[in-house]
């Protein structure tokens, strides 16, 4: 413990850290999937909104073709709301994908950039000062 | 097996966690920092150049390292405690002990290292775990519930006792003790189906193997089970109050979507409140493990029944609701079937409901059902369901839903969940067996104390974080133990919860964090006037002396009341079997000799009262039917009482002496009900609901045989023979059957009273009559030889002692109370009786 072990620093970076992450890069997607419920939202895709629907007993033709024409706007726009909380939802998700890939490169090549920075600064330091 | 834990990889790998932990974060810190500082320096000495092309790599650099860093510090948060997790699911193959030490176990083993490096300790002992509170919470949480607290001083001068001056830190070793607590803990954990020791396995050796850590609880007066609860209560407590981040859930709350493929409830909204959103993610609902049988019950109803609404029957208070609330929180939080998960349990506003004209609120009442029905995702709850099946629903504010809710409830069209007490069930809904029919019915039984405790134990937590205080575990024994002694107008779990949320309070309130029994008492005493901090003392010192109390109103018998006490004291020390009434008796002798007396002074020197003692003449119950009377009855009446005598008394107040005089004349049905009072300390009166008669003393009295009991007293018979005797009478003239008299703890004869033993009658009810004066200050003299004369005068063979009462009454009462009338006596004057005044 009083001592940093060199290979204990490069283990924790290089594995145990990229291990922890994967865990929560998953959980953040399973978390996501179930917020928006987007499983769910594909099973009832074209079920009417709020199940707001009218059905009359001994209807005329013309209430027929009304409840007809205001059943088919309740599944339009249960439609819209769905399609588009997935479609929110899958960006979402694409987010999470990106940062957490964005993250693994700039994680895995942290300590060459610092290393080469540090030359290049070096470098630039001796032909400006010399 | 053999304990190594220097050389095992379990030490290796909880060092590594730990170094992840601190050492690991600063390297990876300060690595970024000279990252930053580089290109500060490369700013620095290049300005002229920053916005060339080839500097488009530093930007990208600037920007990525601040959102790395950003997430960094994010995410660095939870890198922590991973608990060795490669071998948590593995089995683990290993002849050394150490290897199977969990991550928490390596930190105490480690922290007891530390400790013996520090006071210089060279063989560990296991009692050294104890001293590692300060470092190990659980160890600090177990100790505290324990009640064993260590100023700093007394850790000290502790642990300087094991302090040895030819310490060597490269010899420092575990003795063979400790090695062996760390095998018991094994054991432990291998009997609980698990893989690591945890630190609770090796609290539990500790408790059952380690004499010093024994001889604490045994000071502490606690006992190896309650050692186990509060490690049993500690691994629910570790699992409840787990942090939980939101990837590590194995279950999640309800998705926007789910609500969006059910209908509207506009009506249903404002006449009910959604259990279920209060309980997700609340820790205040989660009493879902003291109800886990009843709860999987409705949840089995719910799916599979063909009767999908439940009644769920039980006294207020029992925990009807919070099985309810339970469930609740188990569907919201997804941890129940996938058939009811994420269903709102909606509980309806009765009160809210019943507001207004009959026809609005039956018009409102099917609109709710409509919408319940077409909402498809709900589950009615209605509390106190009888409300809405009112015997006159002409009166305002009230409705008889019973023909509503037939329609819904028998097309399976909703779900409900309606709580009714027995009464009510009874009167309303027994008698329409139609709506009975449609309902699965489920009986909530009032907790056992040790249950209580287990749901003490989970809402504990709670009132603590609340209220800032901690309970040791003897003060929620405490709590279940005085509520079930003095508190009798609820029952268990709510009685219970009601004396810990007061003492938590109080305590808070005078500023005390930690709750010891004491206070419990003084809360009880308050509540209760009852001195209950002395009862254990009482107790002991009644039962020791209790010949001498009842000798003081009953006269001679000195058998009866010898055989009575050691019965008692047998009972009362814990050599009888607990689920009897704790002292039954059957009193055989002629009338007037005491026996009813001998009940009354038992009952005022063990209840404190002579008044607690429920008495029947079982003269009024000669006929069969009378049975209802003393367990109620099942044929549902408005207008018949329906509470057994019996069986209410006892359910109202369970401390008390119940009477039964004359038992002989009793119906020999009625009998019948003894043998399992008798037996098995309990009663199920007619609607099915079990009395308690284990806290009773039952007594009953007879005539029968005492003129045997005469003849053989004048034979001189002796006291075993007389009492073998009259039993053998009993059975032949089949007054009672060998069953019933071998159920009670004793059969008691009571001899005839002799001239001297009336006398001594006499004085003490001529006493009674000085004392009941003496309050009014008027002082009452009595001649030695008036005392003699209605002895003799009152004196009748058959009739016992029973007509001095009457004698005094007509002779010495009246002539008083003339003398008061007239101005012959006034207050602080005396009153002399002499055999010349009658």
């Amino acid at each position: 413990m009083d001592k940093v072990d060199i290979k204990d620093v490069l283990f924790w970076y290089f594995i145990y850290i990229p291990k922890t992450l994967n865990k929560i890069y998953i959980g953040t997607i399973k978390y996501v999937w179930n917020f928006f419920s987007i499983a769910f939202l594909f099973k009832s895709l074209m079920m009417p909104w709020k199940k707001d629907i009218i059905i009359s007993v001994n209807p005329t033709l013309q209430e027929t073709i009304s409840n007809l024409a205001e059943n088919l706007i309740s599944r339009i726009i249960g439609f819209l709301i769905r399609s588009t909380t997935i479609i929110i939802g899958l960006i979402t998700i694409t987010i999470c994908d990106i940062l957490f890939l964005a993250f693994y490169p700039i994680w895995f090549l942290l300590p060459l950039i610092a290393f080469m920075s540090l030359i290049y600064s070096i470098k630039l330091m001796v032909q400006n000062v010399f | 097996m053999f304990f190594d834990y220097q050389k095992s990889q379990s030490k290796l790998i909880t060092e590594k966690e730990l170094l992840f932990e601190s050492r690991a974060f600063k390297a990876v810190n300060v690595l970024f920092l000279f990252v930053l500082a580089c290109l500060a320096f490369v700013i620095y000495f290049d300005s002229t150049k920053v916005f060339s092309f080839k500097f488009v790599f530093i930007y990208y650099f600037i920007f990525f390292g601040l959102v790395y860093y950003l997430l960094y510090i994010y995410f660095l948060r939870y890198l922590t405690h991973h608990k060795n997790e490669n071998i948590t699911f593995e089995p683990i193959k290993s002849e050394n002990l150490a290897e199977y030490l969990s991550f928490e176990s390596c930190i105490l083993i480690k922290e007891c290292l530390n400790l013996a490096n520090k006071y210089k300790i060279s063989a560990i002992s296991p009692a050294i775990i104890l001293y590692s509170y300060d470092k190990i919470p659980a160890i600090r949480w177990f100790l505290f519930r324990v009640g064993f607290i260590l100023s700093d001083n007394d850790k000290l001068e502790i642990l300087s006792h094991y302090s040895n001056p030819t310490f060597r830190a490269d010899r420092l070793c575990f003795d063979k003790n400790f090695e062996n607590i760390i095998n018991l803990a094994y054991l432990y954990s291998q009997k609980d189906k698990r893989n690591l020791i945890e630190i609770y396995d090796i609290l539990l050796a500790l408790a059952s193997s380690d004499k010093i850590f024994q001889n604490i609880l045994f000071k502490l007066e606690l006992k190896n089970e309650d050692v186990v609860d509060i490690i049993n209560w500690y691994k629910n407590y570790i699992h409840v109050f787990e942090k939980k981040y939101y990837w590590q859930k194995d279950t999640f709350e309800e998705g926007v979507g789910y609500s969006w493929a059910s209908g509207y409830t506009p009506v249903l909204n404002m006449y009910s409140s959604d259990i279920s959103s209060h309980t997700a993610n609340s820790i205040e609902h989660y009493q879902s493990l003291s109800h886990k049988k009843n709860i999987s019950q409705i949840e089995q109803f719910l799916i599979n029944g063909n009767k999908n609404s439940i009644l769920l029957i039980g006294d207020q208070g029992v925990g009807k609701k919070g099985i309810v609330s339970g469930l609740a929180y188990k569907i919201a939080n997804g941890k129940s079937n996938d058939l009811l998960n994420y269903k709102h349990i909606i509980e309806l506003s009765v009160s809210h409901l019943l507001s207004g004209p009959k026809d609005q609120i039956e018009n409102r009442f099917i609109r709710i059902l409509d919408e319940a029905a077409y909402a498809s995702n709900i589950i009615i709850f209605i509390d106190n369901f009888t409300q809405l099946l009112s015997s006159d629903p002409s009166s305002i504010g009230s409705i008889d839903a019973s023909t509503i809710l037939l329609n819904y409830l028998a097309k399976g069209k909703i779900r409900i969940i309606a709580t009714a007490n027995y009464d009510d069930f009874r009167f309303k809904i027994e008698s329409n067996p139609s709506l009975k029919n449609l309902f699965s019915i489920l009986k909530v039984e009032e907790p056992t104390p040790e249950e209580t405790i287990n749901i003490l134990e989970e809402v504990t937590p709670l009132v603590e974080y609340n209220n800032h205080v901690f309970y040791v575990f003897k003060s929620i024994k405490k709590i279940v133990e005085l509520s079930k002694l003095y508190i009798h107008d609820l029952p268990f779990p709510q009685k219970a919860i009601d004396l810990l949320n007061d003492s938590a309070s109080s305590a808070s309130a005078n500023k005390k964090f930690l709750i010891y029994p004491n206070l419990i008492e003084s809360i009880v005493t308050e509540k209760t006037k009852i001195p209950v901090s002395n009862a254990g003392k009482d107790e002991s010192k009644t039962l020791l002396n209790l010949e001498e109390f009842l000798h003081k109103r009953v006269i001679g018998q000195n058998e009866a009341i010898r055989v009575i006490s050691d019965a008692i004291r047998r009972a009362r020390s814990g050599l009888s079997d607990q689920n009897k009434p704790f002292g039954s008796f059957l009193f055989i002798g002629p009338t007037g000799v005491g026996k009813t007396e001998t009940a009354k002074a038992l009952a005022e020197a063990y209840f404190k009262n002579e008044k607690n003692m429920i008495r029947f003449d079982m003269s009024e119950f000669q006929e069969a039917k009378s049975i209802e009377q003393l367990i109620g009855t099942s044929a549902v009446s408005k207008n018949i009482e329906s509470h057994g005598r019996l069986t209410q008394a006892v359910h109202d107040n369970p401390y008390t002496l119940v009477l039964f005089d004359e038992i002989e004349k009793a119906h020999p049905s009625i009998l019948n009900l003894f043998l399992q009072i008798l037996d098995e300390g309990r009663l199920t009166d007619a609607a099915g609901r079990v009395v308690d008669f284990s806290n009773t003393i039952v007594i009953s009295t007879s005539n029968a045989g005492s003129e045997k009991i005469r003849a053989m007293i004048n034979d001189k018979t002796s006291t075993d023979l007389m009492k073998k005797n009259i039993i053998e009478y009993l059975q032949q003239n089949n007054i009672f059957k060998p069953e019933f008299l071998n159920r009670f703890d004793a059969v008691v004869c009571y001899k005839p009273l002799n001239q001297l033993e009336v006398i001594k009658i006499t004085k003490l009810m001529l006493n009674k009559l000085s004392t009941m004066l003496k309050s009014k200050d008027v002082n009452l003299i009595i001649e030695k030889d008036v005392v003699e004369k209605i002895a003799k005068i009152g004196f009748d063979p058959l009739f016992g002692a029973r007509p001095i009462k009457r004698v005094i009454q007509e002779k010495i009462e009246n002539l008083i109370a003339k003398k008061i009338l007239k101005g012959e006596v006034s207050r602080g004057q005396s009153i002399k009786i002499s055999t010349n005044d009658f």
